[in-house]
């Protein structure tokens, strides 16, 4: 059984101080430009720790470091060496667009919520969508694309309320690209892909967030391989 | 992330479990054996639960959680 941990665009990338799944070494599985990151088992008996979890972790970010990465879901396991290659050959082209877009690039995962509940916002409550969108005078068929394109943004950030609507706002500008929703509390969860250089300057933002709003909770994680952002119909089969 | 503060280790375990069970390249078709399916969810949910502490020893790092 082959567990895959992640697509890589270093068909060389050196792996020695990376270890898999009960402490299996890891291989290369290449296909012209990319190769996937796996380890071979004879039986697979997952940790009733999270311990599979951390490892799984552990190589995607460990890769980071080395090549561009699209790590692949957790608790994916391949019948053979030969089916992973094939896998990634149907799909190289796609591939390689993904790679190309999350190379030197990581995730930072940022939670909020109000300790206060959160104010509505007049302008957006009840506001028929297209009419949030902008003000310029436009025909009816662009202002309902518009809406449509906006519209589920819209509809997240109408949940988040004013006060975490504006945190994204803040710290999406640092990111090449964003993805916020609400918890069912009404609090943001959102992931950003934010470039490995900028992290540093990520962190101060939210930190900056967090001392001029205190009644805004704050938590930041990361950074992860980019497993948010892999959604370029990226998946492989055969 | 570098400074480890209290609670955020319940945070970075969520965050954990939100991107590998639920996100990430996705493999298809007969080639795949298993990928997160209910069983492989419950014991690493039950192992979430129970093992914040074992996951930090492991060395994981934590979040930063501004309160």
């Amino acid at each position: 059984m082959i567990y895959v941990y992640a697509v890589v665009d270093d068909p060389s990338v050196n792996l020695d101080d990376l270890c898999g799944i009960d402490g299996t070494a890891l291989a290369l599985v290449v296909a012209g430009r990319i190769a996937a990151v796996v380890s071979v088992h004879q039986r697979l008996c997952w940790s009733s720790e999270a311990t599979d979890l951390w490892t799984h972790e552990r190589v995607s970010s460990g890769l980071l470091e080395r090549c561009a990465v699209a790590p692949v879901r957790f608790g994916t396991v391949v019948r053979d060496l030969g089916n992973v290659a094939a896998a990634l050959a149907a799909d190289e082209q796609r591939f390689v667009a993904l790679l190309g877009q999350l190379s030197g690039t990581v995730e930072l995962a940022v939670r909020a919520d109000c300790s206060a509940p959160p104010q509505s916002h007049p302008d957006h409550e009840d506001a028929p969508l297209g009419a949030v969108v902008g003000a310029e005078e436009t025909g009816p068929g662009r202002r309902h694309l518009r809406s449509l394109h906006a519209g589920e943004r819209e509809r997240s950030e109408l949940r988040l309320g004013a006060a975490l609507t504006a945190v994204h706002d803040d710290l999406r500008k640092r990111a090449k690209r964003s993805l916020v929703s609400t918890n069912p509390a009404g609090g943001m969860v959102a992931a950003y892909l934010v470039s490995a250089p900028a992290v540093g300057e990520f962190r101060d933002a939210v930190r900056a967030i967090a001392e001029r709003s205190p009644e805004i909770r704050l938590s930041l994680t990361g950074p992860w391989a980019p497993f948010s952002f892999v959604d370029t119909g990226a998946r492989a089969s055969a | 992330m570098s400074m480890t503060v209290d609670g955020a280790r319940d945070v970075t375990i969520l965050d954990l479990a939100d991107r590998l069970l639920d996100k990430g390249v996705v493999l298809s078709g007969d080639i795949v054996l298993s990928v997160a399916g209910v069983d492989l969810v419950y014991v690493s949910l039950r192992a979430l639960v129970a093992s914040v502490d074992t996951a930090m020893e492991l060395g994981a790092g934590g979040g930063i959680a501004f309160t």
